[in-house]
């Protein structure tokens, strides 16, 4: 349940416009020099050594305790210092999207429904101080992540497990959590209390990663967490710098999905995006060293790297799993009747919407709700063709039959920070499309601050508002879940399902689909599910997000995970 | 009853004449005449050019490289006279040309605000007794050392997006920038009623309103008309800054500082973007000052030998 957060065209408005000016004369002076160091060929059994610099926005002042941790697949910086469970694999294309066995033996065993799950760890797991990994320790993980001090990480272990709703962390008066089972140490078992198919796939989050009983400091844990990956923390200050070396415990033999090939990494915090992009624009010094794990190219940089190929050779692009759609209250009038969510269905103009992302190579249109990244739970339709710009002679048809042969005036709410995903621009641009089609939008712009609490909140939701969403891991369930399951529409805050959306035989299918254990099968139920709902038009697709980033000259081995839509830096050289 | 004691009187009636005298105050006469012509013409102009600010033009846009135009010049054309803005391809004539209402009628505002205020504070202080003044004067201290821009953007951000954003930039440009006037009126009244006319009225039983009205105000205009022509400049640019930051009128409606704020990511590919609403604030706060500083020659000869 993680709403995509605006990465995009990131401007603190004067000072930024002062820094892009300097960061522009760097750029211009150093142009020449950068392109010469492109020296020998990947190569994965060589490429140990040397120092990577990582320039990233995130000032991570909550520090990286893995239960507070909210990733998607253990994360880019997590998951050098924490093995999971179950993690993605660590491969360019469609197969990042796969998850593969990481302390375990196997993606897990599960039971005939899929609501036992059982695990065997690999021998020989050690921690960065020496001692032995057990399945007690992944259980202590996952207990803490139940604590009110530790709050923060995803939401489905509290649903998913047996006890997990009342079950208040290991601390209190009642510490264990009889639903993990640990009969020896390399074992640990799982006990649901309904069918999840998808759960190798929660157990990539870092909430899986082991932590030693004995090392717990609680709320301080996440200043000098203990590692159980191929790195640990030499040096963390909070929104400034942190600093990994290598753990000399780690052993590739039991790690076939890091290639950890630098000697050290260096993480500067709390960069701004423009400062990020010219430095890895420009690759000057230690900056050809450098890549970033939360920063998208902005406009200036790709359109310049049309007319410059060095610059464009040195582009990867990914996808994160994400849809921004517009949002009926189908229990709202007019929104109620399916003939006029049809018409805005067919009013609507991707390509203006796509430009205000800043053009095709950021933001690709969209008619069904599961993006194709999202894998074999994509199906292609397209029940009202919109065309490119928005077809609104369709829309006024479809209105003047539901009875608003003069036209329609409603509200359309949105977040008043341009550099959100469901900003300004998107709601400019669906004004002007919809007055085409008769449809007159006025603009409600919410505060940036109160959003998500004014949306997601069944008595404050607006009847109409752009929305956004993401996968916690690519699969159809965390993406058609929360939105269409009459059972998640939550009373107050927190509700997803905006169309407030209550059919009991689609939650019976969502119910059979869960217990699907074969991935491929479950997905293709999934897209058919997504197929069947589209008809209904209780949402406008409108694009997904294409991520594309920047990398220093000297960095080998770069791409970015389907996963996640972000560089693997796991697999990075610059050696 | 002024007239032996007060210079300014005088000039008063042929202020216009005087400024159309100077080649620089009749310039900048011409320009800001130009500029509030424009604005309230904006409909007749964008007609004649046979486009309006909010229509986008998707098929002008080359999607590919970022959302630009396609053609040089930033899309320049006889359709287009200005050209179009990056990822919208809405016509940047006609959103120029309907921004300046938006900057006009603002830094219009909230001037008049200042004005208001200024005066009134400031005669207060110049005409009440020691109490008062000390009250008021250390209360526009106050207001002065207030850090304009925070508390702008603060104010900005807590009233409800629902109020009419043009009204409200007026009101905090008024409310936090009055205190300049206000110790320009207090000191000039000071001097005033010391003179020999406001003695007089004060000796034939004239009310303090009435000595305000009939004896100082009229000494006040050569000061307070020279401050406040300078301080339409100051609000329009202080208009645009807070459009920049993204706290100015709401989309679509456009405005020169949320071009610009939009233009910032755009210079190094599509400079005529930034270009254009650069320059025409640049004339603009130009033509303002320059009739400001005309004025103030033309109202107070004794200032030109400075």
């Amino acid at each position: 349940m993680e709403i995509p957060v605006p990465r995009r065209r990131i401007k603190l408005a004067a000072l930024t416009s002062a820094l892009l000016l300097v960061g522009g004369l760097a750029a211009a002076c150093g142009g020449s020099s950068s392109s010469s160091s492109s020296s020998a060929a990947f190569d994965a059994a060589t490429c140990q050594g040397g120092t990577l610099d990582v320039l990233d926005q995130t000032t991570e002042n909550t520090g990286l305790d893995p239960a507070v941790l909210y990733t998607s697949g253990g994360g880019a910086i997590p998951r050098l210092l924490f093995r999971t469970l179950t993690t993605r694999d660590s491969v360019a294309g469609a197969n990042g999207r796969t998850v593969v066995p990481d302390l375990a033996t196997d993606t897990g065993e599960p039971s005939a429904n899929a609501t036992v799950w059982t695990y065997h760890l690999k021998s020989g797991l050690k921690y960065a101080d020496g001692q032995a990994i057990t399945s007690a320790d992944i259980k202590y993980g996952v207990e803490r992540s139940f604590s009110s001090v530790l709050a923060g990480g995803p939401p489905y272990l509290r649903d998913w497990l047996v006890g997990g709703a009342t079950y208040q962390g290991p601390y209190g008066s009642n510490p264990d959590l009889a639903s993990i089972e640990t009969p020896n140490a390399t074992t640990i078992v799982f006990h649901l209390r309904k069918s999840e198919g998808d759960f190798p796939f929660l157990a990539a989050e870092t909430q899986f990663a082991p932590v030693p009983k004995a090392s717990d400091t609680g709320k301080n844990y996440n200043a000098d967490p203990v590692s159980s990956g191929p790195y640990t923390i030499q040096t963390f200050t909070k929104g400034k710098e942190l600093l990994l070396t290598r753990n000399t415990y780690w052993s590739k033999s039991t790690d076939s999905e890091r290639l950890a090939c630098p000697d050290k990494i260096d993480i500067s915090l709390g960069l701004s995006q423009t400062v990020i992009d010219q430095r890895l624009a420009s690759s000057i010094g230690q900056d050809a060293n450098a890549i970033t794990t939360d920063t998208d190219v902005d406009t200036a940089t790709l359109a310049k790297s049309a007319s410059q190929p060095a610059l464009k050779s040195r582009l990867t692009s990914g996808n994160f799993p994400d849809t921004t759609y517009l949002a009926f209250d189908t229990k709202t009038a007019p929104f109620d009747n399916q003939l006029v969510r049809e018409a805005f269905s067919y009013a609507v103009d991707r390509t203006a919407l796509i430009n205000a992302q800043g053009g095709s190579q950021l933001a690709t249109p969209l008619t069904t709700y599961t993006p194709p990244s999202i894998g074999a739970a994509y199906h292609a339709y397209d029940y009202f063709p919109a065309g490119a710009t928005g077809n609104a002679a369709k829309a006024k048809q479809l209105l003047a039959q539901a009875g608003y042969a003069n036209g329609l005036t409603v509200t359309l709410a949105y977040d008043n920070n341009g550099q959100s995903y469901v900003g300004p621009a998107n709601a400019s641009a669906l004004q002007q499309a919809l007055a085409k089609a008769g449809i007159t939008l006025k603009l409600d712009p919410i505060d940036d601050s109160n959003w998500d609490a004014v949306v997601t909140n069944t008595k404050t939701e607006p009847a109409l508002s752009l929305f956004s969403w993401g996968a916690d891991w690519p699969s159809g369930a965390p993406f058609l879940t929360p939105i269409f399951d009459g059972r998640d529409i939550v009373q107050g805050g927190g509700n997803f399902n905006l169309a407030q959306y209550d059919d009991p035989a689609v939650e019976k299918q969502i119910d059979q689909i869960n217990q699907i254990t074969d991935f491929t099968k479950a997905q293709q139920a999934w897209g058919d599910l997504d197929a069947q709902l589209g008809k209904l038009a209780l949402t406008v697709p409108l694009y997904t997000t294409n991520d594309v980033v920047l990398h220093g000259s000297n960095v080998k081995n770069t791409y970015v995970d389907q996963w996640r839509g972000w560089y693997d830096i796991s697999s990075v050289s610059v050696k | 009853m002024s007239n032996a004691t007060a210079p300014v009187d005088e000039a008063q009636p042929t202020l216009r004449a005087r400024l159309w005298a100077r080649p620089g105050g009749r310039i900048a006469l011409i320009v800001v005449g130009l500029i509030i012509l424009i604005a309230i013409l904006a409909p007749v102009l964008t007609a004649l050019e046979g486009q309006d600010p909010n229509t986008y033009h998707d098929g002008l846009l080359n999607s590919a490289t970022g959302g630009g135009p396609n053609a040089p010049f930033g899309g320049i054309s006889t359709a287009h006279w200005l050209g179009i803005e990056p990822t919208t391809g809405r016509d940047v004539f006609a959103r120029l040309v309907y921004g300046a209402r938006i900057s006009l009628l603002v830094a219009g505002g909230a001037t008049l605000g200042q004005l208001l205020i200024g005066l009134l504070v400031g005669l207060a202080a110049g005409l009440g007794n020691r109490w008062a003044d000390a009250l008021l004067s250390r209360f526009t201290d106050l207001v002065l050392s207030f850090p304009y821009l925070f508390l702008s953007i603060a104010l900005l951000a807590i009233v409800p997006q629902s109020f009419p954003r043009p009204a409200l930039l007026c009101i905090i440009l008024a409310g936090l920038y009055w205190a300049p006037t206000a110790r320009i009126v207090r000191a000039e009244t000071f001097v005033l009623r010391e003179r020999e006319f406001v003695a007089a009225a004060r000796l034939y039983g004239a009310s303090t309103w009435r000595i305000a009205r009939k004896e100082i105000l009229p000494g006040l205009v050569a000061p307070v008309v020279t401050f406040t022509a300078l301080m339409v400049p100051t609000n329009m640019v202080a208009e645009a800054g807070l459009s920049f930051l993204g706290l100015g009128v709401q989309p679509p409606t456009p405005s020169w500082g949320q071009m610009l704020s939009t233009a910032t990511t755009w210079f190094q590919i599509d400079p005529e973007y930034v270009l254009v609403p650069a320059l025409t604030l640049l004339v603009c706060v130009l033509a303002f000052t320059a009739l400001g500083e005309e004025i103030r020659r033309a109202v107070d000869p004794k200032g030109l030998a400075r």
